[in-house]
């Protein structure tokens, strides 16, 4: 698993230019599915059909997201002293970013810095900027245009029992489904995955990639804030989180009955979890054409926005786990039809 | 450039939601010009020229920022809300028209002598104001105009110096202008282009989310007039874009990320004709590419603008060569697809 964690942050992914992520994760899949194609806005969609003593008539379709992009930011122009002007894409912490490197697509390395500042409450986009090393206005333009992305710098390191990295929201997300996916045996579900663009900004790429497979159940595996502020209710190392509600979406019965079951199956631990603010790509995913039943499935993870964020392996585990458990059990009869919908 | 046609389009009253007087310009100019023309469930005008396989939609939306009426005082004044982004301090004392027929009015102002002992000047909240169309009653001013009438500056358009145009309502009429321009005058065989000029996109993005979805295009520009902050002691980038130096590219905005190959494309169909172009340096706020590009399976959508000063107030300064300049960029980009030389 760390070998696959360290390959998927190392690759270059800021939201809108995921093409390298894409490519890695293609390479990674293609042996385990029977279609993997790349849509119109860039998502990677796969599909693996049914294995095993499947049911006749037509499979339930399943569908597995997680968003490939990491916090960025976007060079809007320069200094007179050949400093890059900036400006954040997705959720890219300023003053967790400052001091450290970035990377732009063909490798080339910067600092995000800027003014010296004594509180961090003084670190401000005005009086920020990217150091390439340029010694003037001329030599910065020449080697990096306006309107080119970057990404943090960082990679993959033990921290103790666990691990800490760059990207890791939401590659630890897209590791889980590769991983699951690989030791998937028999199951009865048209499985399809699809790994989203710009998942870091809004549900762009899950609400298009949704639309083309209008899956019975969709779950969407995203990084989710360990001990954050605003009674965050996940703990690191406590396991994957079954998200209840959080600002754009809730839980309903019918797709929390399959992932209990699912867990419940595979014998994972799992913790509840509820944020009042913020969401996932369900806020998307959910409302797609007629409707979808949505469950979100969290990787607790905390630093988010920098490049030391900090997951488990346990509760990585714990997502595969049941992950592989979902896709192999047996589709609830009402799921996904109108009388998923309740009384 | 057709100037006629953007006089005509910025003189009109056609606030989010209100859009029946552009949208009737613009239907008169196109009819006979193209293959179909209807209007949607929601007012958007949707024009087609050509019927081949690939779909190609030039989008420009047809509102403007404006107030309406919400309700009349015993004097006879307007009580009003603002529909679309206003900045309070651009409405007191304000020449405007009120509903479609444009009956003059004027956004009352404390007199000076009433205002000379504050302290500090301040913007008068939107919510203390009132339109003066001279009415001495309620009655009087209820026989003039109606709740919900839109209220728009009053702005005739204006050639000023050697290339600027001066209006109002330059967002959005400049994209409808560019998008009714190309379509009317294009010769396509091999492609399906459709004009979209959608509704309520300064409260929402509303009516390009189902025009998209009723075209389900390949690929998709939304034209747009966009915000340049030039004035004394602004610099790039914070000016955002330049007033003079061509049509404005958007890497991304608050609703979109352009992909870099469309964009790339642009930019080397500008090269090769020796069009001047430039970036769009904001990377929020948004334009009607926000809900194009999620349209079904998904639209790459790019964003052309012409820069524009004091935009979103009563009067609004364009070049005239930043118009012609994305003119003809545009028609280049439809003529690529059309040659097959860029395949969505």
């Amino acid at each position: 698993m760390k070998e696959l964690l360290a390959q998927l942050t190392a690759a270059w992914g800021p939201p809108g230019r995921e093409q390298a992520v894409a490519a890695a994760i293609a390479d990674l899949i293609r042996p385990y599915v029977d279609e993997v194609r790349t849509d119109a806005l860039g998502n990677l969609l796969a599909v693996r059909r049914p294995r095993g003593a499947a049911g006749t008539g037509a499979a339930r379709k399943l569908l597995l997201v997680a968003h490939m992009d990491a916090p960025g930011g976007i060079v809007t122009g320069y200094t007179d002293r050949g400093q890059l002007r900036f400006a954040p894409v997705g959720g890219l912490s300023l003053v967790a970013a400052w001091g450290q490197r970035v990377r732009f697509a063909d490798g080339r390395l910067g600092v995000l810095g800027g003014e010296p500042v004594d509180d961090p409450k003084e670190v401000k986009l005005q009086n920020c900027w990217v150091d390439i090393g340029a010694r003037s206005r001329e030599e910065a333009e020449a080697w990096v245009r306006a309107g080119e992305f970057f990404v943090l710098h960082g990679e993959l390191t033990e921290l103790g029992s666990r691990w800490a990295g760059p990207a890791l929201d939401n590659r630890a997300g897209c590791a889980a489904i590769i991983a699951a996916l690989r030791r998937l045996g028999d199951s009865p579900w048209e499985v399809h995955l699809a790994f989203t663009v710009q998942g870091q900004v809004a549900p762009r790429g899950a609400r298009t990639a949704t639309y083309q497979v209008r899956p019975d159940l969709a779950v969407v595996v995203d990084a989710t804030p360990a001990e954050g502020k605003e009674g965050a209710a996940a703990r690191l190392g406590a396991g994957p989180a079954l998200r209840l509600k959080d600002g754009g979406w809730a839980l309903r019965p019918a797709a929390r009955a399959a992932l209990e079951r699912a867990a419940a199956a595979a014998g994972v631990q799992w913790q509840p979890e509820v944020l009042p603010t913020g969401s996932t790509e369900a806020a998307g995913v959910q409302s797609v054409e007629e409707g979808v039943p949505t469950g979100v499935l969290g990787i607790p993870l905390r630093y988010r926005g920098t490049p030391a964020e900090v997951v488990d392996p346990g509760d990585l585990e714990g997502a595969v786990a049941w992950l592989h458990a979902l896709m192999s059990q047996e589709p609830a009869p009402e799921l996904g039809t109108g009388a998923a919908g309740g009384a | 450039m057709d100037l006629a046609l953007l006089r005509e389009l910025t003189e009109a009253v056609g606030t989010p939601g209100r859009e029946e007087p552009v949208r009737a310009i613009l239907r008169r100019y196109l009819e006979g010009h193209v293959d179909e023309l209807r209007t949607d469930a929601l007012g958007n005008l949707i024009a087609r020229k050509g019927s081949g396989p690939v779909r190609v939609l030039l989008d420009g939306h047809m509102d403007e920022v404006g107030l309406l009426v919400s309700g009349f005082t015993p004097e006879g004044y307007l009580q009003f809300k603002k529909s679309g982004g206003i900045d309070d301090r651009v409405l007191p004392g304000r020449a405007v028209w009120v509903g479609p027929s444009r009956l003059p009015g004027v956004i009352g102002l404390r007199a000076p002598h009433l205002s000379r002992g504050e302290k500090e000047p301040r913007a008068v909240p939107a919510r203390e104001l009132v339109i003066d169309i001279g009415a001495r009653s309620r009655e009087e001013a209820m026989a003039l105009c109606d709740y919900g009438d839109p209220v728009v500056w009053a702005t005739r358009l204006e050639e000023f110096g050697p290339y600027g145009i001066k209006a109002k309502a330059l967002d959005n009429r400049v994209g409808c202008a560019l998008a009714a321009e190309i379509i009317r005058h294009a010769e396509v065989k091999n492609i399906s282009l459709y004009a979209v000029f959608a509704v309520q996109e300064e409260i929402g993005l509303r009516g390009a989310r189902v025009a998209a979805r009723q075209v389900s295009p390949h690929v998709a520009l939304a034209l747009e007039c966009t915000s340049c902050g030039e004035g004394p002691g602004v610099s790039p980038p914070e000016t955002v874009t330049l007033l003079g130096k061509g049509p404005a590219l958007s890497w991304m905005d608050g609703t979109a990320i352009v992909p870099e190959g469309l964009r790339r494309h642009l930019e080397a169909l500008a090269e090769r004709a020796g069009i001047p172009y430039q970036y769009r340096t904001l990377t929020t706020a948004g334009t009607d590419a926000g809900q194009i590009h999620l349209a079904r399976a998904g639209v790459p959508t790019a964003v052309v603008s012409v820069p524009c000063r004091y935009i979103h107030s009563g009067a609004g300064l364009i070049h005239r060569q930043d118009y012609e300049g994305a003119l003809a960029l545009v028609r280049l980009f439809v003529e690529s697809i059309e040659k097959g030389e860029y395949r969505p």
